[in-house]
């Protein structure tokens, strides 16, 4: 099915879902950041199979179809560590910092074409800009 | 979760910071101090950064959140150094005083970590603030 009505659509539920993965992927960047100087931290990001949850649910919605159920993340110890530094801590600042920048961007652009798509419903409804 | 993603770590990781930075500051202005409160040599202090995750904290939700960092004071177990100072009151009998083993250059460079990560946690807050705001522009 293409649509479940006006709120539930391919393009909105994708949006929200990119959302939703950044403001996770903030809190595991926000995370390493603070850990940068604890000794053995390992760095963190969001869990596997969110990520695999992601990219299947974009496919889908990609397809047209939407989804009945969000996909709910949590964030957890990365499976793939770069180089630890001598005291064990795997956190490189620069890369957090790059990841950080990334991110926000990402959802600053889902967040203003959500708020788009909303305007763009509120117009039909009214009539009026 | 709070309403601003990743803001637990960070203010956790400012005020650690921060900590540093007193603890520092204190080693440094107790560089040359044979006499602490107790009439001992000062010890140097650092900090040690131990993180804890944000749900086992009391976070409302079970999703995890992240990690915290908290830190602990301990003293610096280093040997002290000794100089030859034969007028010195606490010199011993071949005019050597223990003084505290606080390597300035050391203190300098903790600083300079110290204060560059403060100002990257600082960084996290402001995005994940400008993520918050950008969330309220959606309704309007």
């Amino acid at each position: 099915m293409a649509s479940d009505g006006l709120f539930i659509t391919p393009a909105l539920q994708s949006l929200r879902l990119a959302m939703d993965d950044a403001a996770l992927r903030q809190q595991a960047i926000s995370s390493n950041i603070a850990n940068v100087n604890t000794p053995g931290y390992q760095r963190m990001d969001v869990s596997s199979s969110f990520q695999q949850a992601f990219s299947d649910a974009l496919n889908r919605l990609g397809e047209g179809q939407t989804l009945d159920e969000m996909p709910q993340g949590t964030i957890e110890t990365a499976a793939v560590q770069g180089p630890a530094r001598p005291d064990g801590n795997t956190v490189q600042l620069e890369n957090e910092m790059v990841s950080m920048a990334n991110n926000s961007a990402r959802y600053e652009f889902a967040g203003e074409m959500l708020s788009n798509n909303y305007h763009g419903i509120k117009l039909a409804i009214t009539g009026q800009p | 979760m709070s309403m601003i993603p990743g803001i637990d770590s960070a203010a956790s990781a400012l005020g650690v910071e921060r900590t540093r930075l007193d603890v520092i500051a204190g080693n440094l202005a107790n560089a040359q101090n044979t006499s602490d409160a107790s009439g001992q040599v000062y010890r140097r202090k650092m900090v040690v950064f131990e993180s804890h995750l944000n749900n086992a904290l009391g976070e409302s939700t079970g999703a995890n959140a992240g990690s915290s960092v908290t830190a602990k004071i301990v003293d610096d177990p280093s040997p002290m150094p000794k100089v030859y100072m034969p007028g010195h009151p606490k010199a011993d009998k071949n005019g050597m005083v223990e003084m505290p083993n606080v390597d300035p250059l050391n203190e300098m460079v903790d600083m300079m970590t110290a204060s560059r990560s403060y100002q990257a946690n600082l960084q996290a807050i402001q995005t994940g603030r400008s993520m918050f705001e950008q969330s309220l522009k959606i309704v309007e």
